[in-house]
């Protein structure tokens, strides 16, 4: 779009730090006022709705609890999204490497004995989702690597193969992950009571806090090691990396790879945790793509995203108590979408400003854009 | 078809519109409410094309205006069509979720021409929007490879500072190559749900766009071939309920796969085989600064 011609786009020299930190919240708060409008439209008051999703969301303990529970997917589905996008590697596919992961892990569960050390089922199966989740990410990531393929197609259609694969493993056959009790409504196998993740308090289980480890893990990682330094580079700049000698096909595989291994251990976290079985209903619900929200939420940093996930997770979460009021559910989907367009839009008043450029006199002055406008 | 021709024109431009399914949604959802208030078939097309150019303009501005992330800003849009289609489905006492329709497309040629063997149903049996999708992919062969805007649109998907030089407006030429991809996305999800599932649900197109996203990468850009494309998709498709119907043991969970992976397949053989391709937009995905040349 054409912008008038007294006005020109500049680069900032240096993002103001102040802006940087408060975007996403602008971003949310936006995004609160625009989504306003098509409650409105049907009658309904935001301000009612909006202190209806507060109060479910962080109105109690419990319901605290049950928001960071439930951002515990998110956050690693979000950090598979940091970790990819930061590189410019565009995996959209942690939807089906969480499945893919939760098929592996709930099969160790299944299979090993019950009599199992529990510390050992548990690390088996986190490690079965993580080598899953990679393994499956290495179908769109070598393809990348070798030929140039266009990654998001190849991993948003093998989400689509994924949970084919993992409803035909519940309902189209007598699989190991079947549970037959229920004939009729065919649902996942629970695996043993012991192989459970641990509760925290109430429903939160140590599942947070493997997330929130990986999280900082990697942060140290990005920081600390040549691996991280290199990585980084082959993010800024492809060029920059290539004339520095960095093997940058190493680091495309590489980083995809571990993106996977982040959405797989989403998947083993659920199976050990909330979920228990290979649940088609509770794992495809779309946690790959709020784990992008998160990311996107959280400004692509991994420290960022642990309380992105959870506002991401809280918002996903009221749904229900909506629907006790009246109010048609989708509309937090909506709201999600808004808010990551909006934080995308946030970007630009970060990194330009819009000058207005006087026509006999060559000096730009400077006037910084409305960070929260964006047209709907 | 229609979403898949949108979105062609859009990436030979250097947009990568990934909101389609949203778009389509919305589209979807907007058509069948028109059709099922005024009972008019025409209305309730050009609506959803209406729906679908003001959901792109959101993406034009925001990507090719504001240059932010292409990628970002399309996932964002796609969960809030998404979102929104799902959420004006369920509004009021009696929801068009529930609503049988109203209105329906009836076949364009009457008479005895379908009964043709063979060739009858392939190429008579089906309504004027197949036909229409059918024109509009040869006329965007046209648009894009006869006439001097299909020119400016290659040029500016492919390296837009030499385009800008030679005085084109790469923003305006890429915002409207958007703008027409969501409208006739739009008008792809009308059809969906006024034409052929003659119901709105939540989630109707179930993958469609991303089809169609997939097989514009597959078919490499080039319009005539995605036309062919979308025949095998659509008979793979069909393949899954035929098998069915005959009483084939296969699983219908597996067999919903063989499009996805057909698309892989695709993709993999058009990347691998592509080395003396030069239909691909290079700026693909790339924003455009004036500013900084």
């Amino acid at each position: 779009m054409i912008l008038p011609s007294n006005l020109a786009v500049e680069k900032k020299v240096a993002p103001s730090l102040w802006f940087s930190a408060s975007l996403p919240i602008l971003s949310v708060l936006a995004s609160l006022v625009l989504a306003a409008v098509p409650l409105l439209l049907v009658g309904e008051s935001p301000l009612e709705v909006y202190r209806v999703m507060a109060k479910a969301s962080a109105g109690s303990v419990a319901a605290l609890t049950d928001t960071l529970t439930e951002a515990t997917p998110i956050l690693l589905t979000g950090l598979a999204a940091v970790i990819a996008f930061r590189a410019k590697v565009w995996n959209i596919g942690a939807e089906g490497q969480l499945l893919v992961g939760a098929i592996a892990a709930a099969g160790v569960g299944l299979v090993l004995p019950e009599g199992t050390s529990p510390l050992i089922a548990i690390i088996g199966m986190m490690l079965s989702g993580v080598v899953a989740g990679a393994v499956f990410a290495s179908l769109a990531a070598v393809p990348l690597a070798t030929w140039n393929a266009n990654e998001i197609v190849m991993t948003l259609m093998l989400n689509f193969i994924a949970l084919s694969f993992v409803n035909y493993l519940i309902w189209g056959s007598s699989s190991l992950w079947r549970d037959d009790g229920f004939a009729a409504f065919p649902r996942g196998k629970l695996i043993p009571e012991v192989f459970r993740l641990p509760e925290l308090t109430g429903r939160l289980n140590a599942g947070f806090v493997i997330a929130v480890l990986a999280a900082v893990v990697f942060a140290w990682f990005m920081r600390f090691t040549t691996w991280g330094y290199e990585y980084s580079v082959v993010g800024d700049s492809r060029t920059t990396a290539r004339y520095a000698g960095i093997g940058e096909r190493r680091i495309v595989i590489s980083t995809f790879l571990l993106s996977g291994a982040a959405a797989g251990l989403a998947g083993a976290v659920l199976i050990s945790g909330t979920v228990g079985g290979l649940e088609p209903r509770s794992l495809a619900v779309g946690i790959g793509f709020s784990g992008i929200l998160a990311a996107g939420l959280g400004r692509m940093s991994p420290l960022g995203l642990i309380p992105a996930a959870a506002f991401v997770s809280a918002l996903a979460s009221t749904g229900p108590d909506l629907q006790r009021i009246g109010v048609a559910p989708p509309i937090t989907i909506a709201l999600q979408g808004l808010i990551l367009v909006v934080v995308a839009a946030g970007q630009f008043f970060l990194e330009y400003r819009v000058v207005i450029i006087s026509k006999d006199v060559p000096e730009l002055q400077g006037k910084e854009g409305a960070p929260s406008t964006t047209p709907s | 078809m229609y979403a898949g021709i949108g979105e062609l024109i859009a990436q030979r431009s250097g947009v990568m519109n990934l909101s389609i399914e949203g778009t389509m949604l919305i589209g979807g959802v907007t058509g069948f409410a028109v059709a099922d208030i005024t009972g008019s078939v025409w209305l309730a097309l050009i609506a959803a094309a209406i729906a679908g150019t003001l959901m792109s303009a959101i993406l034009a501005f925001l990507a090719v205006g504001l240059r932010v992330s292409q990628i970002l800003t399309g996932l964002g849009l796609l969960i809030f069509g998404t979102g929104l289609s799902s959420f004006f489905g369920l509004v009021g006492e009696n929801p068009i979720a529930r609503r049988p329709p109203t209105t329906s497309i009836e076949p364009f040629f009457t008479g005895g021409i379908a009964d043709i063997p063979l060739l009858g149903p392939i190429l008579f049996s089906h309504d004027f929007v197949v036909y229409g999708g059918w024109v509009i992919t040869f006329a965007a062969y046209v648009l894009l490879y006869r006439t001097d805007w299909g020119l400016r649109i290659r040029a500016v998907g492919t390296d837009p500072a030499s385009a800008e030089a030679s005085g084109v407006s790469v923003s305006w030429v890429r915002s409207l190559s958007v703008l027409a991809g969501g409208g006739l996305a739009g008008t792809g999800g009308a059809y969906l749900s006024v034409g052929l599932v003659k119901a709105w649900q939540d989630g109707l197109t179930a993958g469609a766009g991303w089809l169609a996203f997939a097989i514009v990468i597959a078919v490499r850009w080039r319009p005539l071939l995605l036309l062919a494309a979308a025949f095998i998709f659509g008979a793979s498709i069909r393949l899954g309920f035929t098998l069915q119907v005959v009483g084939a043991d296969v699983s219908p969970e597996l067999l919903s796969m063989i499009p996805y992976a057909l698309a892989i397949v695709a993709v993999l053989y058009a990347a691998a085989s592509s080395s003396r391709n030069v239909t691909e937009p290079k700026a693909l995905g790339f924003p455009f600064f004036r500013e900084e040349r």
